[in-house]
């Protein structure tokens, strides 16, 4: 229900809290009469003549100010089921005293006070960080905490708005609402998820992994309970690679010509299993001179438009187009949307409600230089939809992406102003006609059997018009025929081909996948991919994911521990009861309880693995490697024989590495020494002096990569030692 | 009790073979995908099978290095087949 601040609150302050300190700067600046926002003491935007007369205090967190931390302070120890809220960044200053915070301490400790600070001055609190489960849950960390040391605790009040424009904020300002606590739970109970499965597997496998012993060094092996699945989509599919056994396969093509225009045809039953059933086919029609045009197929298509943008779409076009990883497209959107250009990014939403005002928007983007043929275009034509196409996907807090109209007040960069675009002609797209397209299928009868050739004209241009983007329909077969015609044969020939290897995923197609599994969330999903990349779990081959040696390892080991860590099931189940939760169809009390037993049983799993494999009475049929085993081996082709590639491969008998073409049993000579231990990772250049691959090389600590050439006889490596 | 590791990798052996979990699936796939190759090539030989599928780029590499091991096998046994029926 609504509430009206003017019926209950007279002149006493209101203490606002805003996400980001952008967020809070556009709000004063909504929420004041000239659109000027003084700067109160300690960064806390005083307004004490508000547009509609109340007066408010606008403070800002900075993203989460609390996080759960071990209260024991003891990373060897686990499994760990003692955990408390405390600031951000406090940790050290637990362990070693207030003089040892972490910068990000100080600036959330500061945050806090002037939170406290204000909270005292103030009898009603507004949320008004952005309306989703982590929003909910940094407003009520935070104004709850802010409050603890009081006797009071006032009412918490919501303002719920998608868009950070003008009359949207007060409009939510006009219609406040009651916080909503099931949105607070889940987010708390997601991050005690994660702690208590992230913290606790990661310490298992640190110990479990022995990453000291075998590299010199201590470090910490971290995994999730959506790293965990992720990681395995990419080593499965490796591995998948590794072991591709391609099957043959024949296709035959005739080319007939018709008025001067080349038609392609296919054999029909493309593609053919057999090389006998193959070359008869070839060697019948081979000899035919003409084709007879046995039938003529047209059918008529009328494809809709492509739903509005929820944000895994935006990404995963984002990604295609513009070659944009999912982190970068979301950050541009919430750029974008801290600019009140679009609405809020994050979003599972493929709906547009009347509510958002799309007169007002469509009025807005008309005065936009840019857009105003392009909307004038779609407004003026009669097949224009009065209503959006929508998908079938919605989220109760928030509808799916739109541009708000808004002109944008400082020049965009040229990546931010092509997502803007996209967004825009994405949004215009929703309400466009059809796309009219006739398929033309045409069947030859040559010496008995049947070839075709297809293609597509589009008859009525629609939604393509507003979004170019999409499949291109228009294909070359626009001849006229006739049933029955006779037409020349011009050529024959007969390709015999092999299925690839199943291609790799790239972070579009990754994301895509963890979507259609249903593991982690629109907001977290491109930051999990991210970490994969930070942790050297996997890297990237231009655009392709590999899994590194350590990434290998870490799936392999935790397969044998407990393979829960890196299946979808528990996890997608998790995310089902978070859901729940969110709804208020389960209580956070019979989440935990739920929880906290399926913990326990995994990780008694492991424990009792790792006891049967230690007493190594147990004969082991399931792979248990050390970090130092590289999987990928492959460097890059070889200089020496041009046609062979280069493999840092491991010796059975002497287990030290070295480098080795693959022709070497053909006779290449090309070989080198390898260091015994670290990750080597191709970078994709040649060496400037003898052409061998350049590779990263990792020892000691993960962040010192130094980038050599491969071969150690070089002379630039000659040069690095001196 | 002595681990034995795959003649292929420094990976521990699946009992009562000479290779890993990988190495084996390679070799379950390579043997599998052979009914394939009978079908479209009529009878090829196991040895001609091998030879083939290690001269394809669309080979995976465990595929490749187990094919280039059960060749070596082959021939091995081959050979000593024939010393036998000579001898």
């Amino acid at each position: 229900m609504a509430t009206n601040l003017s019926q209950s609150t007279g002149d006493n302050r209101i203490l606002v809290l805003a996400e980001k300190p952008d967020a809070a700067r556009k709000i004063a600046q909504a929420l004041s009469k000239e659109g000027r926002i003084p700067y109160g003491d300690h960064g806390v935007i005083d307004l004490p003549d508000s547009y509609d007369g109340h007066h408010y205090l606008i403070c800002s967190a900075v993203g989460h100010l609390y996080e759960l931390v071990d209260s024991h302070q003891r990373r060897d120890l686990f499994p760990v089921m003692d955990i408390e809220w405390s600031s951000r960044g406090s940790q050290s200053a637990r362990r070693f005293g207030k003089t040892s915070y972490s910068s990000m301490g100080k600036i959330t400790r500061d945050r806090i006070a002037q939170i406290a600070r204000a909270a005292v001055q103030c009898s009603k609190l507004i949320n008004a960080c952005d309306y989703d489960t982590e929003g909910e849950t940094i407003g009520f960390n935070s104004l709850v905490f802010a409050f603890s040391h009081m006797n009071k605790r006032p009412e918490i009040l919501r303002a719920k708005f998608s868009t950070l424009t003008v009359e949207e904020i007060r409009d939510s300002f006009r219609k406040l609402k009651s916080s909503d606590l099931s949105f607070a739970s889940a987010g708390r109970m997601r991050h005690l998820a994660d702690f208590l499965w992230g913290v606790n597997l990661s310490r298992a496998l640190t110990i479990d992994s022995n990453y000291g012993k075998t590299h010199g060094s201590f470090r910490n092996i971290t995994i999730g309970r959506v790293q965990g699945p992720t990681l395995a989509f990419i080593v499965d599919r490796e591995l998948a690679r590794l072991s591709h056994v391609p099957i043959p396969s024949w296709t035959i093509t005739c080319d007939l010509m018709k008025s001067g225009i080349k038609i392609i045809t296919r054999f029909a039953n493309s593609p053919i299993k057999k090389q006998s059933v193959a070359l008869d086919i070839h060697r019948a029609v081979s000899v035919a001179k003409e084709a007879i045009v046995k039938r003529v197929g047209k059918d008529i298509l009328s494809i809709p438009p492509r739903y509005p943008f929820d944000l895994g779409e935006l990404q995963r076009e984002s990604y295609r187009l513009f070659k944009q990883s999912p982190k970068a497209t979301l950050s541009i959107a919430q750029k974008l949307y801290q600019d009140a250009l679009i609405s809020y990014p994050r979003t599972d939403s493929q709906k547009l409600p009347e509510r958002i005002g799309i007169a007002n928007i469509f009025k807005k983007l008309s005065s936009f230089g840019k857009y105003s043929s392009l909307v004038s275009q779609l407004l003026s034509d009669p097949k224009t939809r009065t209503r959006p196409r929508e998908g079938p996907q919605e989220d109760s807090a928030h509808p799916a992406i739109f541009p708000t109209g808004e002109h944008p007040k400082v020049e965009l960069t040229l990546i931010e102003a092509k997502v803007y675009d996209l967004i825009v002609r994405r949004f215009c797209n929703a309400f466009a006609s059809n796309e009219i397209v006739e398929n033309l299928r045409i069947v030859f009868d040559i010496n008995l059997y049947d070839f075709v050739s297809s293609g597509s004209v589009v008859l009525e241009k629609g939604w393509s018009a507003y979004y170019p983007f999409g499949k291109n329909f228009e294909s070359s077969l626009n001849v006229p025929i006739v049933e029955g015609e006779k037409v020349p044969v011009v050529s024959v020939s007969i390709a015999e081909s092999y299925n690839p290897q199943p291609s790799r995923f790239t972070e579009g197609s990754l994301l895509a996948q963890m979507e259609s599994e249903k593991i982690g969330t629109k907001a977290t999903r491109a930051e999990t991919i991210s970490t994969l990349l930070n942790r050297e779990y996997v890297h990237k081959d231009r655009l392709e994911l590999l899994p590194t040696g350590l990434g290998t390892s870490l799936v392999e080991n935790a397969r044998v521990l407990s393979p829960e860590i890196v299946t979808t099931g528990m996890t997608r189940a998790l995310e089902e009861r978070l859901e729940k939760i969110r709804s208020g169809a389960e209580s956070d009390v019979e989440f935990v309880a739920q929880m906290v037993s399926d913990f326990r049983t995994v990780m008694a799993n492991m424990l009792d693995k790792t006891i049967e494999i230690e007493s190594e009475n147990v004969a082991r049929t399931q792979p248990r490697v050390r970090p130092n085993v590289q999987l990928r081996s492959e460097l890059g082709s070889c200089p020496s024989c041009k046609t062979g590639k280069l493999e840092l491969i491991r010796s059975p008998k002497t287990k030290k590495r070295f480098i080795r073409c693959s022709n070497s049993a053909k006779g290449c000579k090309a070989s080198s020494p390898a260091l015994p231990l670290g990750q080597i990772m191709p970078v994709g250049e040649r060496c400037n002096q003898c052409s061998w691959p350049l590779v990263n090389v990792s020892r000691f600590n993960r962040m010192s990569l130094a980038k050599t050439c491969s071969n150690f006889s070089c002379s630039s490596r000659a040069v690095q030692n001196d | 009790m002595t681990e034995r590791t795959c003649n292929l990798c420094p990976r521990l052996v699946i009992a009562e073979t000479p290779y890993c979990i990988y190495h084996k699936r390679a070799l379950t796939l390579i043997k599998m995908k052979y009914q394939d190759w009978k079908y479209a090539f009529e009878n090829i030989s196991w040895e001609r099978y091998l030879e083939t599928i290690l001269g394809l780029k669309e080979t995976g590499e465990y595929a490749k290095a187990v094919a280039r091991y059960e060749l070596r096998l082959s021939g091995k046994t081959d050979k000593s087949q024939h010393a036998v029926k000579s001898g």
